[in-house]
């Protein structure tokens, strides 16, 4: 048998430490607009049950984001990107550990979820930041694009967390999750942008002003087929209400007539192969 | 090999241009099936008509709004 | 004739082509999009399945879809309308998922692959089922079940298939069980009651049940009640899932069997709490199999066939098979690799060939390797640029020495080879393996790699011949265990020595190896066993919670370094894991 062993090569930047975690929170402070919202965001998080069942919610939207980093790593060429691509997906791994832990003991100190499911009221328009409403396919991203797109949202998020810690002083323990958190969060944001201006670094500037009108439009097309959506769903009701009480009468009419059991299998002719009914 | 792109307009206008023969199809079933369902394709009729508006608001999904303001 | 079939918009999207009735290419979507269960229409997987062929869409004979969305749309409505008024929030959500996109199928197709509509086809759900549970296989002729959640308005239908000598094949489905009548949508129910995900948890719900004892059958039974003939039928009061999507069990659902687990609360069988779940989970399993048992004995004993072709999402329930294998009079019984809806793109474009086209039957050969192929280099290369050590092997031979040589000091291994398998299982080309000896393995594999619950057990490979030696293997068994279709009882005498893979009851989903169908993993078997003395490895799926199994080599690196994986291999390479501060950058790459 010959084994042969490839000798190892690390790049020269591998060993360098990660800047101190308050540095980085100093870079990533609240934006204006959460900072003027921060009686609402501290309201939101002030109920248990709430803050527990968000928690739960940005467990699933990290452990997502990770499995779209590291898709990321398996489409790049580039060794370096891949390598910080891997690190990330693992960070995101363990934040969602971190959320699902915490998240499940807040409810379970509450006591159980209420029997009809999710009715609380949870804030769901104060989501993180990051992927989890940033619609992105990895796939069709171009390497400068994709470092533009997440620079953007791990900025957005490492903000919203700052504004998170910052008015969860009714649960130390929650708090130091997030401070831990916008740690990794700070050294994704920069990491990004630093990879952005190596990868493309005539572009990057570009690169980030088109990203800042993607998030914008598609922030438009979030909004605009929610209203769609909204009005959809009432023209539908309306059309329910009206016109359908008619036909549910036949509808329950007809289902008296059916027999439990078996029924007979439709014919599977030759032409029922053309037909979609 | 990869499948010639088609943009998402032309992409809604093949399917809303199918879907009127598909929905002839669908109501002559009902009307011939065995089950007795005659009574039903008024509604699905009307139901698949306002389904090509569903189809066209995502289509064109940011002037969708607006599209719905036909009714 | 050139023949793809699809499946999309509901779970497991596919493609399949076949071409002179031989299947040359199949592939999940989520295989190559790397989205769990993506439903979506299935255009990656169609681009590969034609690159295959090197053909382009205007070549195709016929594009053949799974169902005809035109009559599921008709049951959508006709059981939005029985519930009047209670649907009156569910209908605008199921309308504009209906009549938005999923309707319009035939314009879909052609939109995307520039067809005419004339070139389009519809099977019906449960005629793909049938027709991929059917003509994979090699009898000639069989009895024929189908069971998922609900197709068009079929939930369970049975039948018989023929192929004869002059080439014809008949297909004859003989009768059906109607929506909401279904066994699919009653497990459903438990596992979402249970606090699992409906589509996704039922395996965990039948892990569950080997913890618990079925005391609560009768409650069961009285959500479902026996007809004529084997058939059945729900109670609809115990259910929500025909008038709502928001909740699959009423309110006297939970008057019945207690509070439902929340999906967050930790499930720990030894609590009081834990064996209530436990004991809930043993009883619906329990009524499952009772009920297939009756219907195919009565099968059986209509049909008078010895082969029964079992496909649709119930299939996937192993311990329930093993039971109808004991008891239905059947002597051999046949579960395709991949008896869900992804497997009904192959069997629509089977079915349109063989009944619709009357193209003769040509037998192929019923393994699961289907998928794109693994390219060994990929590996070399990411692991090369990344520092990692490779070792190259000399010969196929020198790999499954050292691959044992590993295994049996107590390694994990992703293990690729060839075509990734069509299907949920992964079954010796998208493996990961380990020695199936002690129980600290089962638990490094459930919290180091898998991260599931400690309840669910895994598999065992063995080579075919031998495992009548380990498992108390009913006439039929070893067949039915080629795809892991089968769960069987370790033979008492070994459990001690296969503790990774004895499930808390005694059981094991066992996976049956042929030599002509998986030659290098049969291979390893032998030597594995050569080695130790048992020629038995565990064999789970090559993916990490919440992911597809891989697919390309990268994949594999990739999950290798997030996971406690020791080693990938792929062709003739194996690539280690260092420590991992060794290879991660630690800033930004700046300098």
């Amino acid at each position: 048998m010959t084994v042969e062993t490839t000798p190892s090569r690390e790049p020269q930047d591998a060993h360098k430490p990660v800047r101190s975690g308050d540095a980085h929170l100093r870079i990533v402070g609240a934006a204006g607009l959460d900072r003027i919202l921060r009686p609402l965001h501290r309201w939101v998080w002030s109920d248990a049950r709430r803050r527990g069942e968000k928690l739960l919610k940005f467990a699933q939207t990290e452990a997502d984001g990770g499995r779209d980093i590291a898709r990321a790593a398996e489409r790049t060429h580039d060794a370096l990107l891949r390598r910080l691509y891997l690190r990330h997906a693992l960070d995101e791994q363990r934040h969602a550990n971190l959320f699902r832990t915490r998240g499940r003991a807040i409810l379970r100190e509450v006591g159980q979820k209420r029997e009809d499911g999710d009715a609380t009221f949870d804030g769901n328009f104060f989501s993180p930041g990051e992927r989890g409403l940033d619609d992105l396919q990895v796939d069709e991203e171009s390497e400068g694009s994709l470092l533009a797109f997440l620079h953007l949202s791990e900025k957005a998020a490492a903000r919203r967390f700052a504004v998170y810690q910052e008015v969860l002083e009714v649960d130390p323990v929650t708090r130091d999750v997030f401070v831990d958190v916008l740690k990794d969060e700070a050294f994704h944001m920069n990491y990004t942008l630093s990879q952005l201006k190596r990868v493309e670094p005539k572009k990057a500037g570009w690169r980030l002003w088109w990203a800042r009108l993607t998030r914008l439009w598609k922030g438009y097309l979030r909004i605009a087929s929610a209203i769609a959506n909204v009005m959809g769903g009432i023209v539908l009701a309306v059309q329910y209400f009206v016109i359908l009480p008619i036909f549910a009468l036949m509808a329950k009419r007809s289902a008296k007539k059916e027999l439990p059991g078996w029924a007979p299998a439709r014919d599977g002719g030759e032409r029922s192969l053309r037909s979609q009914y | 090999m990869t499948l010639k792109k088609r943009g998402r307009i032309h992409r809604g206008l093949i399917v809303i241009g199918s879907a009127i023969p598909s929905i002839g199809g669908f109501a002559r079933g009902l009307w011939a099936s065995e089950g007795g369902k005659k009574w039903l394709a008024p509604l699905v009729v009307f139901l698949c008509v306002t389904g090509l508006v569903l189809v066209l608001a995502a289509t064109v999904e940011a002037l969708a709004p607006f599209i719905y303001t036909i009714f | 004739m050139k023949i793809l079939g699809l499946s999309a918009h509901y779970h497991d999207s596919a493609a399949a082509l076949v071409i002179d009735g031989v299947p040359v290419a199949v592939v999940q979507e989520e295989r190559l999009s790397r989205k769990k269960n993506d439903a979506a229409f299935p255009l990656k997987a169609i681009e590969w399945c034609l690159e295959q062929a090197k053909l382009e869409p205007e070549e195709l004979d016929a594009v053949v879809f799974y169902e005809k969305p035109m009559l599921k749309f008709e049951r959508i409505l006709t059981s939005a309308l029985r519930a009047f008024p209670k649907s009156w929030s569910s209908f605008p959500k199921a309308m504009k998922n209906s009549l938005g996109e999923k309707l319009w199928v035939k314009g879909i197709i052609s939109s995307h692959l520039g067809i005419p509509g004339s070139k389009i086809f519809f099977t019906e759900h449960h005629q793909a089922h049938a027709a991929a549970a059917f003509l994979t296989q090699p009898a000639k002729r069989a009895a024929i079940l189908t069971a998922d959640g609900v197709g068009e308005w079929a939930t369970l239908s049975v039948g018989v298939g023929e192929k004869m000598d002059d080439g014809r094949v008949a297909i004859k489905l003989l009768r059906e069980l109607h929506f909401p009548h279904s066994l699919g949508m009653l497990y459903s129910t438990f596992t979402a009651f249970l606090g699992f995900e409906v589509n996704e948890g039922e395996y965990k719900v039948m892990g569950l049940a080997s913890y618990g004892k079925p005391e609560y059958v009768d409650q069961v039974r009285q959500v479902i009640s026996p007809e004529k003939n084997g058939a059945f039928s729900l109670h609809l009061d115990f259910f929500d899932f025909h008038t709502t999507a928001k909740r699959s069990y009423s309110e006297k659902f939970v008057q019945l069997f207690g509070k439902p687990r929340a999906p967050h609360e930790p499930l720990d069988p030894t609590t009081p709490e834990g064996a209530r779940y436990a004991n809930v989970a043993a009883s619906v399993q329990r009524v499952l199999e009772d009920t297939l048992v009756e219907i195919t004995k009565s099968l059986h004993e209509e049909t008078g066939e010895s082969v029964l072709c079992f496909g649709g999402g119930v299939a996937l329930n192993g311990v329930a098979n093993g039971r109808i294998l004991r008891e239905s009079g059947f002597s051999e019984m046949y579960v395709p690799c991949s008896p869900g809806d992804a497997g009904c793109a192959l069997g629509a474009a089977l079915y349109a060939d063989r009944i619709f086209f009357k193209n003769p039957h040509v037998d192929f050969p019923d393994h699961p390797y289907w998928g794109p192929s693994v390219d060994p280099e990929e590996l070399a290369a990411v692991a090369s640029e990344d520092g990692l050590p490779i070792e190259t092997v000399a010969s196929d031979d020198a790999l499954l020495d050292r691959t044992v040589d590993l295994l049996a000091s107590d390694k994990i291994v992703g293990w690729m080879d060839g075509p990734c398998e069509l299907g949920p299982r992964a079954l010796g080309n998208r493996s990961i393996l380990a020695a199936p000896h002690t129980v600290a393995m089962k638990d490094r594999l459930n919290k180091e790699i898998k991260y599931r619950e400690e309840f669910r057990p895994f598999a065992p490979a063995v080579p075919i011949e031998v495992a009548g030696e380990y498992f108390e293997l009913p006439p039929g068994g070893a067949r039915l265990g080629a795809f892991m279709s089968g769960v069987f009882p370790v033979k008492p005498e070994w459990r001690d020595k296969l503790a990774a893979i004895t499930h808390v009851d005694g059981t094991a989903r066992v996976q049956t190896v042929e030599r002509d169908k998986a030659p290098k993993f049969y291979a390893l078997l032998e030597k594995y066993g050569k080695k130790t003395g048992i020629p038995i490895l565990l064999n789970t799926s090559f993916n990490l919670a919440g992911e597809p199994i891989v697919t390309r080599a990268v994949e594999g690196y990739s999950t290798l370094r997030r996971c406690g994986i020791d080693v990938v291999i792929a062709g003739r390479y194996i690539v280690s894991k260092k420590p991992s501060h060794a290879v991660m950058p630690t800033d930004g790459g700046t300098s």
